[in-house]
């Protein structure tokens, strides 16, 4: 061992007081490194440290960090870099030796990434963290420690940002900084190199405008843009940084919506979508938002060219109205105008816009109470029916799908509907459903005896019967639809000639969806000759053709159903004969092939080849393969299963009872025997599990069936729902949509709220005969008051003894009789007549939580009495009533002089015959507007209805705007001359998101404003009352046009609801 | 009144007047022509009821002309009533001329002297002191009382009261009371069915085979809605009418919808989905 110089002797000193293992340390590595060091570089190396060690208290542990890396350090690069990182370490020393000590444990790692020439930058760079305290000290060694990982992904120079970026998290929150920094780089994993920088721009952004919602970017983001292969994705992350800036928080959500979406569409598409994006966002980059999310949803149905003009008309109008579309309603499609454009621009047709027109075509044509209903339903009701996009019917009801857009030309894409509705119906009307098996003459003659007899009790239905006589039951199923389904054509179009054309039209678009016949096996090939003639394309096979002479005669054959009288059992009959046809070219293609299968075997084999066909499969593996075997406008034919459920739903009928009489020993035979229900292998447990479950699922459908109630109310019949295609949810009997007007895009939000009627709370009955007593002056004056209103409606009446005219033709009549002789009746008089009054009142009730604040100071709504005019009566008068306002209302809320003004005013009513109805409501949402029926238009005033009244009570929010909608609903419904709706409320509307935050009035109050326009459009009359506390009233500004008043204590009601009444009600 | 007119009137009593020299075409659809001869001989008056265009007024007639020919006079005196038609309006009234009062029988009082067929078309439509009259004239004493006049007149052996009454449209307070209408036989008129409907669109337009077939399946269908929204279904007069003028060289679908779809409903909707129907049957 070398004797090492005094100098270095005395630093070791130094180093062992500090800690004695950083001596060891420093002696191994100059031991091991002396020979390449020169005794300068020594020096140098060993002042360093020192002044590493010394800069303080715990420094020793930085110094002992580097001499732990010295030895690599300098083998693997060179002195100058042991020095440079030294160096480094030192000046980080001056704020934290621990930062220093974690720098130098890292600087291997990290240099890996960046040169020693950077080094310094990268000081600078971590310098913007490191302060004394522990927690920026924690933070920026999880920095250094992380960079050697970040660096992998992003420049240096990106460094920055990160720091930025943990320098705001950790303003707000240390914890959250530390972890997700530590998550940071394993985000930056997952995302594409070229997009790196953008999302690190846009996590900074979240962190400075919405921080609480990094974390989930990070855990959430990042992933989604994993497999994202273009660079149009920055494109949406420059969007969504504007708009953070903007908008702040809420976007957030909006944009991994959109992103979804967005990366949903195919390459090509979300260019398109990208830079359509852009374009908006010059104008409103939230709106360019909503687009990208709406978007997505669109595009199965519409072309590039239809959504095009759709966004070039947004833009237009997100361009010119961007003061007043702060909304923007357009692109998230929540506006009518919006979905109008898309609906016009494209070719697109809905059923929900042509449902009741075609319900009623139907209908007329089949002469059966069908409804057409949204084929969604159908498979959602999971009794059998499974393929989407489907078209079929069970007798009496025919499903549709949402959407057609197979033609050019929005008119022949309602001619499709109307293709599809006529064939089903064809069913109905020309008896697809009424097969009653026969050994017809067809039958016996090629039934050969070899096969087992039929027996009539076997077989749960009259298709089972037939097809049992089969061994390929896909077959002859297949078979008998299509000659059914060709018998059905025959007749349309003898029947129908006006469709002749929309015929020839989807039958050239089917041809045109066929598969290649040239490569089938025989039988697949004879089976697609025989549906492409159905179709309307005859072939004429050569003779060589091993088809040619099987063809012709399946020609003949079905040649012979287009006759008017043809029959259902002629179709049967048909499909026999060609089943035995095809049986033959099964034994032909084995003979050929030398194959000595029996035939039976051999044709359960060709069943192999019609997989959605076969029961044994689910069907969805090769659907590509043998997309749909059968024409898809002449929809799907389930004769057995029809005729399975229309036998139960007799039985039903016979026994009168609802519910699950469905017998399961029936059931479980129709099940096992059927072809028409994709059952698959299953064990006995699961065929019984599944035969129960499609017991209760039939069950409920035919209840269904029977209360006939319409679910939902549309009240207008495009909504956003169908344009995208999602599914719609079952909803609660008797909901019902409205529109919202949304007055900064001056447009409604389309069936955007939902009302649901309920019935009211029972309350105690003892209250409303108290009320009576309370008020039973106030209510005699009431009435007294309205008694005076009653004459309405003047008639002419003739041939009365007095009047106030006289009627000349009597007259001349009375004359001759006097004349002649006879005494006359005098009867020539004639009069305007009071006759039935005919009003309708509609009376609506606020029963919003505010509602329930109490009156106060209604002593001082009472005018004082300031004016003596020296009659003492009216003194007494003003005297009594300050009393009773105190003694009865004193503690009275604001929904206690809605109850009360409730009985009054029905108390006015019955007396002088108007017909009227009690309604209250209240809510939360616009999902959820609860509308609770005290008393319908047309129901009598009963105990039921008094209990009603008194269990009025404060629920939850105020959305005036679809209460009014839907009592101007029900008043519409009444034939009465004059209709009245009155509101009484606090005057505050007021619900969760009903305008931009809660204390946003303006969006609530338009929208109210624009419902009362609307019932005066409809010639409903509509009146304010506001029951006011102290001058909250938002709605008095509104009324310039519209009856309204101010209540503040219930003795001022009648005389204001008289005089109220005498002006709208006679007029 | 004017003195021509009175004169007029006067001489309209004339059995003449009332009398259907040539053969309406009518179609019968069940058993009608038989009933109401009986009723004729047993004298038992007759209610027809149905819906409007349905052929009450041409069964009416046919069946005055038959009589007619069975060498049973019968003539037809029709009256269509309205809500201002009073009992002296049927019966008769008193006319002032010269300071001379002149009696002026009715279109009843006429009917029951020269022993007609009374025909009161809509009648719930009529004044309530009506059923006043008819009471005594369908029962068995088949008597006119004239109050004004103070007299009773016995009805002519051939005299024969029909009520027509379309049971669709009128609402319970206009309707029928029982004692009226158990006087009567009553006959019930439909809409002809398919086969007969295109016959009488044949024989009453003229038109191709073809289009009458097509105009009468077309009723089928727009009648199958009357229960959803349709509140009459079309009648055979408005077939007649589409018949003419596809005749005139109207195409059948502008022909339809401009007879059919628009005279039956107001309802765009309804409107729309009658069209469609029509669009199906006949081609463009
Ligand atoms: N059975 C029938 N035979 C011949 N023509 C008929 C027949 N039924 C209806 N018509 C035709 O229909 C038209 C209308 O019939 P008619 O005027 O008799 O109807 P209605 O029942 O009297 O109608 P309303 O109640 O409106 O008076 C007739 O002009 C006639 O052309
Ligand atoms: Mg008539």
């Amino acid at each position: 061992m070398q004797v090492l110089p005094k100098r270095i002797i005395d630093l070791q000193i130094n180093f062992i007081a500090s800690a004695p293992s950083i001596g060891e340390e420093f002696n191994i590595f100059i031991t091991n490194h002396e020979q390449f060091l020169t005794d300068q570089e020594i020096i140098d190396f060993v002042n360093l440290c020192n002044h590493i060690s010394e800069s303080s208290l715990r420094a020793w542990e930085a110094t002992s960090a580097y001499l732990k890396i010295a030895s690599t350090l300098f083998t693997k690069y060179d002195f100058q870099t042991l020095m440079n990182v030294g160096k480094i370490a030192d000046k980080l020393c001056q704020d934290s030796p621990i930062i220093a000590a974690c720098f130098l444990l890292e600087s291997l790692r990290i240099l890996h990434f960046i040169s020693i020439k950077e080094l310094e930058k990268f000081y600078s760079i971590i310098k913007e963290l490191s302060h004394s305290g522990w927690k920026e000290i924690a933070l920026t060694n999880t920095l250094i420690i992380k960079s050697s990982n970040l660096l992998q992904y992003i420049k240096l120079e990106d460094l920055k940002t990160v720091v930025v970026f943990s320098k705001l998290l950790s303003e707000k929150s240390h914890e959250f900084a530390m972890n997700n920094l530590e998550n940071l780089s394993d985000a930056l994993v997952d995302i594409p190199e070229y997009s790196r920088k953008k999302y690190l721009d846009f996590i900074n952004t979240l962190a400075l405008v919405s921080w609480p919602d990094v974390g989930n970017a990070l855990g959430e983001v990042a992933p989604i843009l994993k497999n994202q292969k273009s660079k149009t994705i920055n494109i949406l992350l420059n969007i969504v940084i504007e708009v953070l800036h903007l908008e702040g928080r809420k976007s957030y959500e909006i944009f991994v919506a959109s992103l979804n979406n967005f990366l949903n569409i195919n390459d090509k598409f979300q260019y398109w979508v990208a830079s359509s994006a852009k374009k908006i966002s010059k104008h409103n980059p939230a709106s360019a938002l909503d687009f990208i999310e709406t978007i997505p949803n669109l595009i199965n149905n519409f072309s590039r060219d239809d959504l095009s003009l759709w966004l070039n008309e947004g833009i237009n109008i997100t361009a010119n109205r961007l003061k007043d579309n702060e909304d923007n309603a357009y692109f998230k499609l929540e506006s009518a105008f919006s979905l109008n454009i898309l609906y016009n621009s494209s070719s697109i047709e809905l059923l929900e816009r042509k449902k009741s027109i075609l319900q009623k075509y139907c209908r007329g044509l089949s002469g059966v109470d069908i409804s057409i209903i949204d084929s969604e339903d159908l498979i959602y009701k999971k009794i059998g029916w499974d393929s989407d996009d489907l078209i079929s019917t069970d007798g009496y009801r025919i499903y549709l799908p949402k959407i057609v857009n197979i033609f050019n030309f929005k008119k022949d894409n309602f001619n499709a509907y109307k293709v599809y509705a006529t064939h089903q119906s064809a069913r109905i009307e020309f008896g697809s459903f009424t097969y009653k098996f026969k050994f017809t003459k067809v039958i016996k003659k090629s039934y050969t005896s070899n096969k087992k007899l039929i027996t009539d009790s076997e077989f749960p239905t009259e298709i089972q019967k037939f097809f049992s006589l089969f061994e390929n039951k896909a077959l002859i199923s297949l078979l008998f639809s299509i000659t059914e389904d060709y018998r059905i054509d025959c007749i349309t179009m003898k029947k129908y000639p006006g469709l002749n054309h929309s015929y020839k039209m989807m039958k050239d678009y089917e041809l045109s969806q066929r598969l290649n016949v040239d490569r089938m096996p025989l039988i697949e090939m004879i089976i697609e000759y025989v549906i492409r003639f159905t179709l309307g394309k005859k072939y004429n096979l050569n003779r060589q053709h091993p088809l040619s002479v099987y063809y012709l005669k399946i020609i003949l054959l079905l040649e012979s159903l287009s006759s008017n009288k043809s029959s259902i059992s002629d179709s049967a009959d048909v499909a026999f004969q060609l089943y035995t046809i095809i049986d033959n070219i099964s034994t032909l293609s084995f003979k050929k092939s030398n194959n000595k299968l029996d035939i039976n075997k051999d044709l359960s084999d060709t069943a192999q080849l019609f997989p959605s066909l076969n029961s044994d499969n689910d069907g969805n593996n090769d659907k590509n393969a043998l997309p749909s075997v059968l024409p898809k406008f002449r929809g799907d034919f389930k004769p057995d299963l029809v005729e399975f459920i229309v036998k139960i739903k007799k039985n039903q009928d016979i026994k009168n009872e609802g519910g699950s009489s469905i017998d399961p020993e029936l059931l479980a035979q129709f099940l096992k025997n059927t072809n028409e229900i994709n059952i698959g292998e299953l064990t006995d447990g699961e065929f019984e599990d599944f035969s129960n479950l499609f017991a209760n699922n039939l069950s409920e459908y035919l209840e269904e069936n029977n209360q006939k109630s319409n679910a939902i109310k549309r009240v207008k019949n495009l909504s956003k729902d169908t344009l995208i295609n999602s599914p719609v949810a079952n909803h609660n009997n008797m909901s019902f949509l409205y529109h919202e007007w949304n007055f900064r895009s001056k447009d409604y939000k389309p069936d955007w709220c939902r009302v649901i009627e309920k019935d009211a709370d029972i309350g105690d009955f003892d209250y409303y005969e108290k009320v009576l007593s309370d008020h039973a002056s106030l209510i005699k004056e009431t009435k007294k008051k309205f008694e005076f209103l009653k004459p309405e409606a003047l008639k002419k009446e003739r041939r009365l003894e007095d009047g106030d005219d006289i009627d000349l033709d009597r007259l001349v009549d009375f004359f001759a009789d006097k004349l002649a002789g006879y005494t006359p009746e005098v009867d020539f008089y004639s009069k305007r007549n009071k006759s039935k009054r005919d009003v309708s009142v509609a009376l609506l009730l606020d029963m919003s939580a505010s509602t329930d604040e109490i009156i106060e100071g209604n002593i001082n709504t009472v005018t004082d009495y300031n004016q003596y005019s020296g009659d003492p009566s009216t003194y007494f008068r003003w005297l009594a009533s300050r009393d009773s306002s105190k003694n009865v209302n004193s503690f009275k809320r604001i929904i206690d002089i809605e109850k009360e003004s409730t009985i009054v005013l029905s108390e006015a009513l019955e007396s002088i015959g108007d017909s009227y109805g009690l309604f209250g409501f209240s809510g939360y949402g616009k999902d959820n507007v609860e509308f609770f029926i005290i008393k319908d238009i047309d129901e009598p005033i009963n105990d039921e209805v008094k209990k009603k009244i008194a269990g009025i009570q404060p629920v939850r929010s105020t959305r005036m705007g679809p209460a009014i909608r839907h009592t101007i609903n029900k008043l519409d419904s009444m034939n009465s001359k004059v209709k009245i709706m009155i509101l009484i409320s606090d005057g505050r509307p007021q619900d969760h998101e009903y305008g931009k935050e809660r204390t946003e009035k303006e969006y609530a109050i338009r929208d109210t404003r624009q419902a009362l326009l609307e019932a005066k459009h409809k010639g409903i009359v509509p009146f304010l009352i506001t029951v006011d506390k102290d001058g909250n009233d938002y709605l008095k500004d509104m009324c310039s046009d519209i009856g309204y008043e101010i209540v503040s204590d219930i003795d001022s009601l009648p005389e204001r609801l008289a005089n109220l009444y005498r002006n709208i009600s006679v007029k | 009144m004017k003195k021509d007119i009175i004169e007029k009137n006067a001489q309209s009593i004339s059995v003449e007047n009332f009398k259907i020299d040539k053969e309406p075409f009518y179609i019968s659809t069940a058993d009608e022509i038989n009933i109401f001869e009986q009723a004729y001989i047993s004298k038992i008056p007759v209610l027809l009821k149905g819906p409007t265009g349905s052929g009450k007024t041409r069964f009416v007639e046919y069946m005055s002309w038959k009589l007619q020919k069975n060498k049973k006079s019968a003539p037809l005196i029709t009256v269509a009533c309205h809500e201002d038609l009073t009992a002296s309006d049927l019966v008769g009234r008193y006319l002032i001329e010269n300071q001379e009062t002149k009696w002026i029988d009715g279109p009843i009082t006429r009917a029951v002297k020269i022993g007609a067929i009374c025909y009161l078309d809509e009648i719930v439509e009529a004044r309530k002191d009506t059923t006043v009259l008819i009471h005594p004239l369908t029962d068995y004493r088949r008597l006119l009382p004239i109050d004004k006049k103070g007299e009773i007149i016995e009805a002519h052996d051939g005299f024969l009261l029909v009520l027509s009454y379309n049971p669709g449209y009128q609402s319970i307070t206009k309707d029928l009371k029982h004692s009226t209408r158990q006087r009567f036989v009553s006959i019930e008129f439909d809409y002809p069915n398919q086969e007969i409907e295109t016959k009488i669109i044949l024989n009453e337009s003229g038109c191709d085979d073809n289009i009458a077939e097509r105009l009468a399946q077309l009723a089928v269908k727009i009648r199958n809605l009357r229960e959803y929204g349709l509140a009459e279904g079309v009648s055979t007069r408005l077939l007649i009418y589409a018949a003419l003028l596809i005749k005139a060289g109207i195409s059948p679908i502008t022909a339809c919808i401009s007879t059919v779809v628009w005279s039956l409903t107001d309802e765009k909707e309804l409107q729309d989905s009658i069209e469609e129907l029509v669009r199906s049957i006949f081609v463009s």
